[in-house]
């Protein structure tokens, strides 16, 4: 149970406190919303922390704070536009002026707005650990790794252009819990497809982006045998729809996407 | 810890913790405006405050985010004195209704015009994205936006409000504005939790895990033993009082089948132990620490499990009978397991129950001669429909705060039904009416949850135990879990016609599920037939009801009640009977639908608990509603959407309802002519946001000729008030505007009886006219009502003119109507996307023309929702998978359809007052058949179930298995 609150005006300053135990604090759209599981004793604010907030071009990169809220990406011109999709899935203005690209990852939820879009794109993101040391790691090992979990999230770095990118939600309503996230992006000809699950996982789909890279044309049925052949939806969901649902619209969805793609568009 | 901050203007310094939620932080501090629907799910937006110039959900702040910042609430914009341009538009717009979600939408509408003057639809859209409105719709949020800023740049608004109606009339079929409006939408006190002392206890309840139980026993030696919990009430301590929560009609038809708390639990959810404590923490602390020993029984969850052979019974103590007991009752109650556990069942008369076969009640009836109907056809179809557990939703939960006082029981209540209220409690605490006082405050939407009592009866038992004031509220999911829901149920339609598309016999056979306990369990599936058999000049129709008790979630009333469930499965019948003969659906239903004086015999059998009455069509324009419908919809127009993975359908449905029960409901009200010439009328109705105030106002203006502002209508208050059925079936403006009119009609009787003396004039040559006073045609002379009642009171006069209405018919006002929709599907992913929804209605003389159009937006907007998205999932033991906003799926701004429009047809109604029919209910029951229709059109598959999800579109067309 949460018993104190800090507020850090530094990424150090953060870290060093988080040294006594505690949950970083951002937008709040998770840490304070009901249900939320918080074991920590300590809550630490990190909204004030200006280096959290900026967004930065170089490279070919586009460094993104992880303070930023999704509204804030989206006004931000520099903020890709495939991301800007996958910020307007959160539906609620309201919850967007409030909910963090940073604390969207941080939650690794298998229904988040972000997560597919951004493994689609090999972000990476660049972390400060409690001793203060800042290092970059990919999302793919970040996702994989639990042990940099405590670590305070900086900046979320993503191509600043792709060849293309495509994402795509399904969910009940717009405000509903998706069931399912499909993204697919091709950058320098090499395909990556990142898919968000509800109550299964998320995954970074190799073999599904290794087929469409092989043949773009594809058949939505050898996409479905692929989706199945992975095994990541086998149980039935009476809130999410059958396992055959949601392999069916995965398939169906980056069938859709590679047709969008050999009509040259989303580049 | 000290938290700074500037909030509406004003720099506050707060000593909380940091960790202090801030929408309770400022809703303690005063600022009433910020609210709770989700219970911090960052969902509904009655939290919504602006920190430092951004709207943000208070309930997910802590105290400590806040320190430094500007916050502003909707309680610093206008008071209701005061409003602002904002707040007024919204409610000339029509949009403040149930209101519990008003106060933080005209802070967002401010914030947005703030920031953006000139929005774009899109723009506010997007403003309102974090808003959940369940009872208006959001259509004329744009129009209130679009007042707003007519008058800002302007000082005047060009566009037109909602049409007018009645040109002779000041009030009546005016957009006037709803007259409790301004307080409602400045976040004044106006809900159950403004009345509640800071020394209240607060109540927790302990809810079963299991479907289908014995308790054998609770311990709750250690809840009792924590400081601060001064009673826990289990079924070991409880009343023994068998009685039922359904608050409709006098008497109810439904069993009486459970106690306050029950020594078997019926559903997950349902009642086990009651605990009140100092605070809400301890109670809920206490809660955890009791212990109940289950002895867990198998479960029927379904119509299906429910009346299988040797299935395990929902109910099987002794039944009793009011009147009409069966000869062989003593064998029946003899086939019982004899656990006193069980509980008894009581009919207070005969419903054609069995509940050994889990049959809570049955019905069935038929006219003309159905074998030859279908024999006559040159097609049948025949075809099962199905529903689901649908929930209310409303923005503001279950709540009651009760206290004794003055040696009377005191019940604040966000009620549909204060009287029935009263009447329920009184049986339970066994305290005569007239110690119990039941004030029903604004109500924060209903739709039909709050005609049952469903909290009212163990909070004001708890506060008559403890002599201590009592609040106690639903959380989010407790309202999924105890709070009522619609009933699911299974119709089969068997229908015949000629080609020439003349509908020749007609059978329905319901089949509804209401749960654990009969609320409404007769009325409920007979509404499915009373409401949509009716529509048809056919000769041949039958009807077949059985509704089963199961371990399901508790079903009760919900707006449209059975209509919704009936009107999918019969329109959707038709339409399929249409396409199967090669006959226009537009011309089957201009050809087969009731007309005026079509004497509608069919109604003979379908009474509530007694003989129905038989009566001829009134006033209809079901006609007029199905051509301007399908002129604005361009029936028969084939749309390409241009990707050929979106196909686009068109389908409609006809509709009906009543305007309240005929010889069943019963109103009240007393109007005053106070000692300045102003008028108090008591109504008996009960107000849910839907402006039945504003209608009895209105009506008293109109009649009285008296200026609006000078009359005041105290409504939901059983002391001040006399009995009325309450607001349900539709009955509010039918029935309680009517008793307001024969009350200020009988009061201006009273005044010309009045002025006759005091002028010494015959009566014959006085009238009453603007601005309250009293003429002489034949002497020119006038006399104030100030004047009159000021004689009449002055101690030489013969008193206070105080006149009683009451109204009771035989008569019916039907509104009926056609809805309209335009829907795109994908035929590779199933996504439905309804394009356009046109509800165009029969409405009578619409008394608050703005207000009606909203509630017509928002019945169809709820009803677009239950039809592709809300579903109260069970798992395999029968709990519920959804329990939160979020998961559950309600429709907000963006599910609205694009082209959405409200329409009423103009007929003139001799029952209702001033020619009203009811408005509301109707609208939930055109969506699904209109929506399914469409789908079928587009793409060629017949959807036969709630919800019309993708998935069932892919599997209907085959794409998976």
């Amino acid at each position: 149970m949460i018993s104190q609150f800090l507020t850090a005006d530094t990424a150090e300053q953060a870290v060093g406190m988080k040294e006594i135990g505690g949950l970083f604090l951002a937008g709040g759209t998770e840490i304070n919303r009901l249900g939320a599981e918080n074991t920590a004793d300590t809550l630490i604010s990190v909204r004030r922390i200006h280096q959290l907030k900026t967004v930065d071009i170089h490279d070919g990169s586009v460094h993104i704070g992880s303070g930023l809220t999704f509204q804030e990406a989206l006004e931000h011109a520099g903020v890709p536009a495939y991301l800007k999709e996958a910020l307007r899935f959160m539906g609620s203005r309201t919850k967007r002026n409030m909910a963090t690209i940073g604390g969207n990852v941080a939650v690794r939820r298998t229904d988040s707005y972000l997560l597919a879009t951004l493994t689609s794109v090999s972000a990476e993101l660049v972390m400060m650990d409690h001793s203060a040391q800042v290092y970059r790691i990919s999302l793919d090992d970040y996702l994989k790794d639990t042990r940099c979990a405590g670590d305070l999230i900086l900046r979320v770095v993503v191509p600043e252009t792709v060849d293309f990118a495509a994402s795509k939600r399904y969910a009940n309503t717009v405000e509903s819990h998706s069931g399912l996230v499909v993204s697919m992006a091709v950058r320098g000809g090499r395909f990556r497809i990142g898919l968000a699950v509800r109550d299964c996982g998320l995954y970074d789909a190799v073999s599904l982006a290794g087929a469409c890279e092989a043949d773009p044309a594809i058949t939505e049925e050898a996409l479905l045998a692929q989706v199945v052949g992975t095994g990541w939806i086998t149980q039935d969901s009476r809130v999410y729809g059958s396992a055959a649902y949601r392999n069916y619209l995965i398939a169906v969805t980056l069938r859709r996407m590679l047709d969008e793609l050999l009509k040259g568009g989303r580049s | 810890m000290s938290i700074h901050c500037m909030v509406d203007g004003i720099s506050r310094l707060f000593d909380v913790s940091p960790l202090k939620n801030v929408r309770e932080l400022l809703y303690e501090a005063g600022y009433l405006g910020v609210r709770d629907s989700d219970n911090g799910e960052g969902f509904c937006g009655s939290d919504t405050i602006l920190l430092d110039g951004i709207p943000v959900y208070a309930n997910l702040l802590v105290a400590g985010e806040i320190e430094g910042c500007t916050v502003e609430t909707p309680n610093g914009l206008g008071h209701s004195d005061n409003l602002t341009v904002v707040q007024k538009a919204m409610i000339d717009a029509g949009i403040v209704q149930s209101a519990y979600n008003a106060p933080a939408a005209a802070l967002i509408l401010t914030w947005l015009l703030r920031t953006n003057p000139e929005p774009t639809r899109e723009a506010i859209k997007d403003a309102l994205s974090g808003l959940y409105i369940r009872d208006a719709g959001y259509e004329h949020y744009y129009l209130a936006v679009q007042l707003a800023r007519e008058m800002m740049t302007l000082g005047h608004y060009e566009t037109t409000v909602a049409p007018t109606y009645r040109p002779a009339m000041t009030y009546v079929g005016k957009p006037t504005g709803k007259i409790d409006g301004p307080e409602l939408v400045s976040g004044e006190r106006a809900f159950v939790e403004d009345y509640v002392s800071p020394h209240a206890c607060h109540m927790a309840v302990l809810r079963s895990p299991y479907a289908s139980a014995y308790i054998n026993s609770i311990d709750t030696a250690e809840a009792e033993a924590m400081p601060g919990v001064v009673a826990v009430i289990t079924a070991f301590n409880c009343p023994e009082v068998t009685y039922m929560q359904a608050g409709q009609g006098n008497p109810e038809p439904s069993p009486h089948d459970r106690r306050l708390l029950n020594r078997k639990v019926r559903c997950v959810g349902d009642r086990v132990a009651a605990v009140v404590a100092e605070t809400h923490e301890i109670a809920e602390e206490a809660v955890k620490k009791i212990r109940v020993d289950y002895e867990v029984l198998k479960p029927v969850l379904t119509v299906e499990e429910a009346m299988a052979e040797g299935a395990p019974r929902v109910h099987d103590g002794p039944v009793a009978f009011g009147v009409g007991a069966p000869d062989d009752l003593d064998t029946y109650n003899r086939d019982t397991c004899g656990d006193d556990r069980e509980g008894d069942v009581f009919y207070p008369f005969p419903l054609r129950a069995d509940i050994h076969k889990n049959i809570a009640a049955a019905n069935a009836g038929s006219i003309g001669d159905l074998e030859k109907g279908f024999a006559e056809a040159d097609a049948v179809i025949e075809r099962t429909y199905q529903t689901t557990y649908i929930q209310h939703a409303p923005a503001e939960p279950h709540v009651c705060y009760a206290l004794m006082e003055r040696g009377r029981l005191v019940i604040y209540a966000s009620t549909q039904v204060p009287y029935h209220c009263r009447r329920i409690v009184s049986w339970v605490t066994g305290l005569p009416e007239n110690r119990i006082k039941v004030i029903k405050t604004r109500v924060g939407g209903g739709y039909g949850s709050k005609q049952d009592i469903l909290i009212e009866d163990l909070t004001a038992y708890a506060a008559y135990l403890t002599h201590r004031p009592v609040y106690y509220r639903h959380t989010r999911r407790e309202e999924f879990l105890a709070g009522s829901s619609r009933h699911p149920m299974r119709c089969r339609v068997k229908m015949g016609g000629t080609r020439d598309g003349r509908i020749t016999a007609i059978f329905m056979e319901a089949r509804a599920n209401t749960g654990p306990y009969g609320n409404h369990c007769l009325t409920v599936p007979m509404n499915s037939c009373s409401k949509t058999l009716p529509l048809f000049k056919v000769d041949n129709m039958g009807y077949d009801l059985i509704t089963y008790y199961t371990n399901g979630p508790q079903a009760g009333a919900y707006q449209g009640y059975g209509t919704p469930k009936g009107s999918f499965a019969i329109q959707m019948a038709m339409a399929e009977l249409a396409d199967k003969l090669g006959v226009d659906l537009k011309e089957m239903a201009l050809k087969n639908h009731v007309e005026t004086g079509y004497r509608l015999e069919i109604l003979r059998g379908l009474g509530e608990g007694r003989e129905g009455t038989v009566v001829p069509v009134g006033t209809c324009g079901l006609d007029e509603c199905i051509r301007t419908g399908c002129d604005m919809i361009d029936w028969g127009k084939r749309e390409e959407s241009g990707d050929p993975d979106w196909k686009i359908g068109k389908g409609f449905a006809m509709i009906m309802q009543g305007s309240g029960l005929p010889g069943l409901d019963h109103a009240e009200a007393i109007a005053k002519l106070e000692t300045d010439g102003t008028v108090i009328l008591n109504s008996g109705g009960s107000d849910l946001g839907t402006g039945l105030d504003t209608i009895s106002a209105k009506v008293a203006a109109e009649v009285l000729k008296l200026p609006i502002d000078r009359i005041t209508v105290v409504s939901g208050d059983t002391d001040a008030g006399a009995f009325d059925t309450g607001a349900y079936a539709s009955s509010g403006t039918f029935f309680s505007g009517n008793a307001s009119l024969a009350a200020a009609s009988r009061l201006k009787d009273m005044i010309l009886d009045e002025a006759a003396l005091q002028l010494e004039e015959d009566r014959e040559d006085l009238a009453v006219r603007e601005p309250g006073e009293v003429f002489s045609r034949k002497t020119g002379r006038t006399l104030s009502y100030y004047e009159l009642t000021h004689t009449a009171t002055s101690g030489t006069g013969r008193g206070q003119l105080v006149a009683h209405g009451s109204f009771v018919t035989g008569a019916n006002a039907v509104p009926y109507g056609a809805h309209f929709a335009q829907v795109a599907v994908n035929v590779r992913t199933g996504e439905i996307k309804v394009q356009k929804f046109y509800a165009v209605q029969d409405a009578g003389t619409p008394i608050n023309p703005e207000l009606a159009l909203c509630q017509m937006y928002g019945a169809s907007l709820k009803s677009i929702g239950h039809t592709l998205y809300e579903d109260m999932t069970l798992d395999e033991d029968g709990r519920q998978l959804r329990t939160t906003m979020t998961d559950y799926g309600v429709p907000m701004i963006y599910e609205q359809p694009d082209d959405f429009k409200a329409v009423m047809v103009d007929v003139d109604d001799p029952a209702g007052p001033f020619g009203a029919k009811s408005i509301s209910e109707i609208a939930c029951n055109g969506a699904a058949p209109a929506i399914g229709n469409a789908i079928h059109d587009a793409v060629g598959v017949w959807i036969s179930s709630w919800p019309m999800t993708p998935e069932k579109i892919l599997r209907a067309l085959g794409k998976i298995q």
